[in-house]
């Protein structure tokens, strides 16, 4: 009688502190959709904000196990937020005295709310490189532009569903093809009209941020 | 000029020593003032990305830390220096924390931003990672800010000659 092959083990990683509300949470949960229960066992790890001193050993112990990490993030300022990059940072002291059997294979969500994805390219090295320095196997990456937007119109965004396809297929098949191309997925609202609420918020930002300098400063006792 | 060099004070090493001594000699030159602020790994809670300090609290951060206290007088600096190491190519986690939070204040008035990372083990693809950070993104090439247009400039080093080439270079951008 043969043995039944064993589930592929998939960590699901969201490094944004928003938890469940996340972009990335909610990008991962769609990922999820694609995954088949049968051929996979699903675990899940949050970035978390107050750590006492490390990550939770189980959290760790799943990133360390499993076949393979998917690893969600929102772009901060064109790489990881301080809050992806600890868990990147406490992933690697785990696996510095525990050499996992199999090299996991690496994914990469980035969600930026700018609608040029491209401007991801340096998170996405950031996560390549740490592939290297712990010699797991990078897969490829989607990047996706419009942040919540993104998530909004996930239900009617042919391009961003298939690029979550790829990376469910991609997990489940094992192929140990050389990895292809990160994937691009524009905002589905016009760019245009994308830059003129950034531009606003800035607009209004540096309005508030003035008129609040100028009371600070001349507040009694300010320096 | 009035300037505030931000340092990570966990983990140091000779590199780091030396490096931070000579950034500190370099920048107290020409009657400058200098404010060092050391910042540990404890001090920091990192960014929420709940975008309320630009929407409605006007810069100030949701969550008080060393940095909520920072916020309050960083757009008085002409010059912010950030100091740290550098991890899979982008700052760790500490200085990166700071750099975000900081980020809504900074872009107030401190024209001047000065990234220095350093670390014995930073491998070429890493290096080139984090200058192309700072360099392609930020700056005058910041496309997803371009009313605040900052000028940046990026420096690493990994070793205690790169110290000295990173000092002259940082001399000649000052």
């Amino acid at each position: 009688m043969s043995t039944p092959a064993r589930r592929v083990r998939v960590c699901l990683v969201s490094g944004s502190l928003r938890g469940r509300k996340a972009t990335s949470y909610r990008l991962l949960d769609r990922l999820n959709r694609f995954l088949n229960p049968s051929q996979v066992e699903v675990t899940r790890v949050l970035a978390r904000a107050r750590l006492a001193e490390s990550y939770p050993e189980e959290d760790l112990a799943a990133l360390a196990g499993a076949d393979a990490v998917v690893f969600a993030f929102p772009l901060f300022a064109y790489c990881l937020s301080g809050a992806a990059i600890r868990l990147l940072e406490e992933w690697a002291r785990f696996a510095v005295n525990r050499p996992a059997a199999e090299r996991a294979r690496v994914y990469a969500i980035v969600n930026c709310a700018s609608a040029m994805p491209e401007i991801s390219a340096e998170a996405i090295r950031v996560v390549r490189n740490f592939c290297a320095r712990l010699g797991l196997e990078w897969r490829f990456a989607v990047a996706i532009g419009g942040g919540p937007i993104a998530v909004m119109t996930a239900p009617i965004d042919l391009k961003l569903r298939r690029a979550l396809r790829s990376i469910a297929a991609d997990i489940q098949t094992g192929s140990h093809e050389p990895p292809t191309d990160d994937l691009l997925i524009r905002p589905m609202l016009p760019k245009v009209l994308m830059n003129s609420v950034r531009e606003y918020l800035d607009r209004k930002a540096l309005k508030d941020l003035t008129k609040t300098s100028a009371r600070r400063t001349t507040a009694p006792g300010s320096e | 000029m009035h300037i505030l060099l931000i340092a990570y004070r966990d983990a140091r090493s000779p590199l780091s020593q030396d490096l931070q001594a000579k950034v500190r000699a370099l920048l107290k030159e020409k009657d400058n003032d200098v404010e060092v602020l050391e910042i540990g790994s404890n001090d920091v809670v990192p960014c929420l990305g709940c975008l309320l300090c630009v929407t409605k609290r006007q810069g100030v951060c949701v969550s008080s830390d060393a940095v909520a206290n920072l916020n309050l007088r960083i757009g008085g600096f002409d010059l912010v220096c950030f100091f740290g190491p550098v991890v899979f190519g982008q700052f760790s986690s500490t200085m990166k924390s700071v750099a975000e939070k900081t980020q809504t204040n900074r872009m107030l008035r401190s024209r001047f931003i000065v990234v220095i990372g350093y670390g014995d083990d930073i491998r070429d693809d890493e290096l080139a990672t984090f200058l192309d950070i700072y360099r392609k993104h930020l700056g005058e090439a910041d496309v997803l800010h371009p009313l605040f247009p900052a000028r940046v400039e990026a420096f690493a080093s990994r070793s205690l000659e790169d110290n000295d080439v990173l000092c002259a270079q940082l001399k000649r951008a000052l």
